[in-house]
């Protein structure tokens, strides 16, 4: 159970950290963000990230929890990339098709 | 030094990338699955179903032993536990005056037994153990050289890792930048990212790999503080000194109360094995050692009991800083302590690993492919790179799904069937070698790959028609390790049946990018 709630904040906080970066706003959120908002979301993902670990430490012993957080963090990362992919290639064939008409 | 730092680190991770990129390719596949070795093995021998009371099991064993082997030197109890409900038994027999030391057949001391002492009667395999010994050992050469091989591997490995976080600057920046099916780049990127997002995995991996055997690497330490190696591993580990028999019979004392003892010792930790040294003489003890699934310290705490008595003679002093990292290093390696969530994560980095190895090697040859000089007529060593690349990425797992089928295939009373198993992986290896020197390497690759895909979805239809337990029953009856071992044999064969699709549209999209000429996109190589 801790594994499942170590892996969803981890994926909460890589969304975050993803979606603070400018060059990913539109891919990612749909539309560009202010850069105040920009550094809220980083702080915020940095945050629930270090809660990630907390909870693992917690919830599986402070030796155990800090290695399951390493490797729940690699999963979430690369979760939240293919998603990131899968909005950009939308987005570019909308963006062709626009184009071609 | 006319180039910058990070030129001379680029080259220095092309090539300490390249020289041991096929070992460490397959070192990479072979420890993954290895985190697997314990439900490997039992996919490998479907008949053991036993399941059993750790101390009563280690009771029978004891009297099985006590029964067949009542002059040993030493006996060796490894009691069930979750991942492996057999008992497993070895001994060493007693050295008769004047023999030489011979290497044993498989078998002849070793014994599966089930719960009430009952030797199991189970094909003969060496199950998932083989694909974690050939992770360290190889195979058909002498365990020390392969030792030496792994070790240097390792330390390239290090280099590769440490050179190539270097030459990859922006890691941050970049962090989400993959993105899938755009020739050069995506291959880079596809390497990056599996590098990236697994690099605390690497490090930790490759260190802790070194460390493993960093006596072997480095014994002047002991050397230069200890007449003899045997020494300090006397005085490290408790119950390995060296008794002598007394001559005088004494009958042994339970193993379960020493066992319930051991346990309350290692704060309730359960017992992973149980070793008998000079059963049934005055001189016996017994050392009782932790399981190694009960913390991350790999080098699980002993409590040695008198054999006659069953007084604590030794119960291990408590290690000091250096034995104490490097126990928690190996059991970080390992894996051992993973409980399910923890262990399909380690398989995962793992996973991640071998594709940043093998996306490594492929960059090798796309980088280079668009400078030759004559496209249609490459030189020698950009040839053999691309065919190394064939045999080690498709050869490889290949045999891996091949060993499997042989597990299922090979007539049960053949001699020497575990010794045959293995030799099915490397005749399947050695012929993908050989398939991707003969034909052109686009085809070689759409090929190669597809075969593996076939074997691999293969590997559950044949265990269906000759095992009664696969997906279906394993789903009716909640035979958990037979349903995800099929899933997973599926989801390997589609893996490469995707690559091969790749592969095969490659050699269609190639040519205008070609006509291209420049490439776009080029990070260091």
């Amino acid at each position: 159970m801790t594994h499942l709630l170590v892996q969803l904040l981890c994926i909460a906080g890589f969304a975050c950290l993803c979606a603070a970066m400018a060059r990913h706003q539109a891919d990612f959120v749909g539309r560009k963000l202010d850069p105040r908002t920009g550094r809220h979301l980083r702080a915020g993902g940095l945050t629930v990230l270090a809660i990630a670990l907390a909870a693992a430490m917690a919830g599986l012993g402070a030796g155990y929890g800090a290695v399951a957080w390493c490797g729940h963090m690699t999963v979430a990362a690369a979760l939240v990339l293919f998603r990131l992919n899968r909005a950009g290639a939308r987005n570019s064939t909308r963006t062709a098709r626009r184009d071609v008409r | 030094m006319k180039e910058g730092f990070r030129q001379s680190m680029a080259w220095l991770h092309t090539w300490a990338g390249l020289l041991f990129g096929w070992l460490l390719f397959a070192m990479f596949t072979t420890g993954t699955a290895a985190y697997f070795q314990e439900e490997i093995s039992r996919w490998m021998k479907p008949e053991i179903v036993a399941t059993a009371d750790r101390a009563a099991a280690t009771q029978a064993a004891a009297r099985y032993l006590q029964r067949t082997q009542p002059d040993a030197d030493s006996w060796f109890i490894s009691p069930p536990s979750a991942r492996n409900p057999a008992v497993e038994v070895f001994w060493q027999p007693r050295k008769q005056k004047g023999e030489a030391p011979r290497r044993r057949k498989r078998g002849e001391n070793s014994a599966t037994l089930d719960g009430q002492g009952q030797p199991v009667t189970a094909r003969e395999t060496r199950g998932g153990s083989f694909l974690y010994r050939f992770h360290f050992d190889l195979h058909y050469m002498p365990v020390i050289w392969a030792r030496y091989l792994v070790g240097v591997a390792a330390m390239f490995m290090l280099i590769a890792i440490l050179s190539g976080v270097v030459t990859h600057k922006k890691i941050f920046v970049d962090f989400f930048m993959l993105r899938f099916c755009k020739g050069q780049r995506s291959w880079l990127d596809a390497h990056n990212v599996t590098a990236v997002f697994a690099l605390p995995f690497y490090l930790m991996i490759t260190y802790t790999g070194l460390v493993t055997l960093a006596t072997l690497y480095m014994p002047w330490g002991i050397a230069a503080n200890y007449a003899k190696p045997e020494t300090f591993f006397e005085q490290a580990f408790p119950g390995r000194k060296e008794v002598e028999r007394t001559g005088v019979a004494a009958p042994l004392v339970p193993l379960a109360p020493l066992m319930e003892t051991a346990s309350r010792h290692f704060g309730g930790a359960p017992v992973g094995s149980v070793r008998v040294v000079h059963p049934g003489d005055s001189s016996a003890t017994i050392t009782v050692t932790r399981a190694s699934s009960a913390a991350i310290a790999s080098r699980g705490e002993s409590v040695v009991f008198s054999g006659t008595t069953g007084a604590i003679v030794d119960s291990g002093a408590p290690p000091g800083g250096a034995m104490a990292t490097q126990s928690v290093m190996i059991g970080l390696h390992a894996g051992r302590y993973a409980d399910w969530g923890l262990r399909w994560l380690y398989f995962l980095s793992g996973l991640g690993g071998t594709i940043m190895v093998g996306s490594g090697l492929v960059l090798w040859t796309v980088k280079r492919r668009a400078r030759l000089s004559d496209p249609a007529r490459p030189h020698f060593g950009f040839r053999l790179v691309a065919r190394l690349n064939i045999a080690a990425i498709a050869g490889l797992p290949a045999g891996i799904a091949a060993y499997f089928l042989a597990n299922r295939l090979l007539p049960p009373g053949m001699a020497g069937r575990a010794d045959w198993e293995i030799h099915c992986l490397f005749i399947v290896w050695g012929a993908m070698l050989a398939w991707a020197v003969a034909r052109p390497e686009r085809r070689a690759w759409t090929e190669g790959l597809a075969l593996t895909a076939a074997l691999f979805a293969s590997v559950p239809v044949v265990n269906a028609l000759t095992v009664n337990r696969n997906l279906l029953t394993g789903l009716l009856s909640g035979d958990w390790l037979f349903v995800a071992f099929d899933l997973a044999m599926l989801a390997l064969a589609a893996a490469f049946a995707v690559a091969a699709r790749k592969a095969a549209r490659g050699k269609a999209a190639r040519a205008p990018r070609r006509a291209r000429g420049g490439q776009d996109g080029l990070a260091p190589a």
